[in-house]
């Protein structure tokens, strides 16, 4: 892959997959 | 006295629910080529901007709201004024009349459902050759305005599995139907969608289709047009300004929390819209390399499914057993994306049409799946498959639902009170929205939506003036028709009295 594929790739998915983890994360374990 | 009002069991059934109506058979063919025409890699960054200043901010809104007015999107308008309630039924009209041709596109994911098990069992033998059978399925017809081509019997026999299908789990309400199926189909969805990206990312030449998805062309970034692409892909993918997450939220209890689940429900549909994106280029990558076709050589749209796929899986193994077997499991995974965002289209407008009259939920399900699946017929003939369903979608997501959100936005926010969501929203949420969701849902996104909404009429529009005549004869009859005749069906139920609650007050 080129690199600024590879750049691009990952900053999509870093932040996209990133944010959703963190919301997950957030959430109470209880509920 | 009336019953007591559903809500969702729990969190998780809410959120897999809400992530099941976002996430459609749109990720997988409108998204990934949305980002290849305009700008590949570059296309993330208007993406996400789009992302956190309309989606998640319309989200919060329109599950606040849902939950404040506690029903559909015809309450939800009425409380703005008697008048706006008609806005109501129009929003509520756009996902009957997108599920009448959107069931038909489900039926095919069966029908290839079926066929995938006769090629495992060496019954037919088709993978290589897709084409055909799609053709069988829905070939025929000179214009749109040929309907002595008739009927596709395939289409007709299928469409009624998928009616039987929604009316059996909406009939059932919120804990019982919607949330109890989203439970076990929409995280299945999720591990079949990641396990076909993990295994077309081994396929030769899916580096190919990775760099032509990826890699980004930053001139085209300064160009209003991607902008546009973007705020209108966020927009139509997240199922917003149709009644459903209205409708969804109206659910919810009054302590359940609202932005970390507008977060949620949006990010995994990104992630939804990714994952597609990865999954399709890589499979285009790899027949690209095999067998010598271009990115362009499948369209960008239902052909992509239906006719990419099964030539990839063909030339992936030589195994027909195995073949079939991967050609089910994609095509059921099609069919849960499908249906799962169905069962909402139908929840909007039941739960809206019920806040006003007094019927039972049963009943009020029967008869709008019976009127639905009635149009369903419609776009199962061939004229109406090939020709009058494009023409249909193009005027209701062109014209209509971004002028509806529009509206939505501006009205909620000025007659409402766009504080008062916020306070709402953050009561008690897992964390809370600043004061610039305010200027987000105030100014922002009404001026986004405003350009989109004007882009659109005018892309429409050129489109039209470029029709031969008999093209543009269907496109009046069809797509303008089709328009007013949901104002003319929403006036009437706007003319319609409301149900008496305990024989005193008017519910609205």
């Amino acid at each position: 892959m080129n690199t600024g594929a590879i750049i691009m790739m990952s900053i999509g998915c870093l932040s996209i997959w990133g944010g959703l983890i963190y919301c997950l994360h957030k959430v109470p374990k209880n509920k | 006295m009336s019953e007591k009002r559903d809500v969702w069991k729990s969190r998780r059934g809410f959120i897999f629910a809400a992530i099941g109506a976002a996430i459609g058979l749109g990720n997988l063919w409108r998204f990934p080529f949305q980002a290849y025409k305009n700008g590949g890699g570059a296309f993330f960054l208007p993406y996400a901007v789009a992302l956190f200043t309309c989606a998640i901010p319309l989200m919060i809104l329109e599950y606040t709201y849902g939950r404040r007015v506690k029903g559909g999107s015809i309450k939800a308008f009425a409380n703005l004024g008697k008048k706006w309630e008609w806005l109501g039924w129009i929003q509520v009209m756009i996902p009957i009349v997108v599920m009448m041709f959107y069931s038909v596109i489900i039926s095919i994911s069966i029908i290839f459902m079926v066929w995938s098990v006769g090629h495992m069992l060496g019954i037919v033998n088709w993978m290589s050759d897709p084409g055909s059978i799609m053709g069988m399925i829905v070939g025929g017809g000179e214009n749109a305005f040929d309907f002595s081509a008739g009927v596709s019997k395939y289409l007709l026999s299928f469409v009624i599995i998928v009616w039987i299908a929604n009316w059996l789990i909406v009939r059932n309400g919120i804990s019982n139907g919607i949330e109890k199926m989203s439970k076990v189909f929409v995280p299945l969805l999720i591990i079949m969608m990641i396990s076909f990206m993990v295994k077309t990312l081994t396929l030769d030449g899916a580096v190919l289709g990775l760099n032509a998805l990826f890699t980004p062309d930053f001139s085209k970034i300064l160009n209003p047009g991607i902008w546009v692409a973007a705020y209108s892909q966020v927009f139509f993918s997240t199922t917003l300004a149709v009644g459903v997450m209205i409708a969804y939220g109206s659910y919810l209890d009054d302590k359940s929390d609202i932005v970390n689940n507008s977060f949620i429900t949006v990010l995994s549909n990104a992630s939804f819209d990714l994952i597609a994106g990865i999954t399709v280029f890589s499979t285009l990558g790899f027949l690209v390399k095999t067998t010598g076709v271009d990115f362009n050589s499948f369209g960008n749209g239902a052909g992509v499914a239906f006719i990419a796929f099964p030539i990839a899986i063909s030339t992936m193994t030589s195994n027909t057993v195995l073949q079939g077997f991967i050609g089910l499991l994609f095509f059921f995974s099609l069919f849960i994306a499908g249906l799962s965002s169905s069962i909402s289209m139908l929840e909007s407008f039941s739960t809206a049409a019920l806040d006003k009259f007094s019927i039972d939920r049963k009943t009020m399900v029967g008869y709008i799946s019976c009127v639905g699946f009635i149009g369903s017929v419609f776009f199962s003939t061939y004229a109406g498959f090939n020709y009058i369903l494009d023409i249909v979608d193009v005027h209701i997501s062109g014209y209509l639902i971004t002028t509806v959100g529009l509206f939505e936005a501006v009205l909620i926010s000025y007659y409402y009170g766009v504080e008062k969501i916020r306070l709402d929203a953050n009561e008690y949420s897992d964390f809370k929205v600043g004061k610039s969701f305010n200027i987000l849902i105030k100014y922002f996104s009404p001026f986004l939506l405003g350009l989109t909404v004007i882009t659109n009429y005018i892309d429409v529009f050129k489109k039209t003036t470029e029709l031969d005549p008999l093209q543009m004869k269907a496109n009046l009859l069809f797509g303008w028709g089709g328009l007013i005749l949901m104002a003319i069906a929403s006036t009437v139920f706007f003319l319609k009295k409301w149900k008496i609650k305990d024989d005193k007050e008017v519910v609205v």
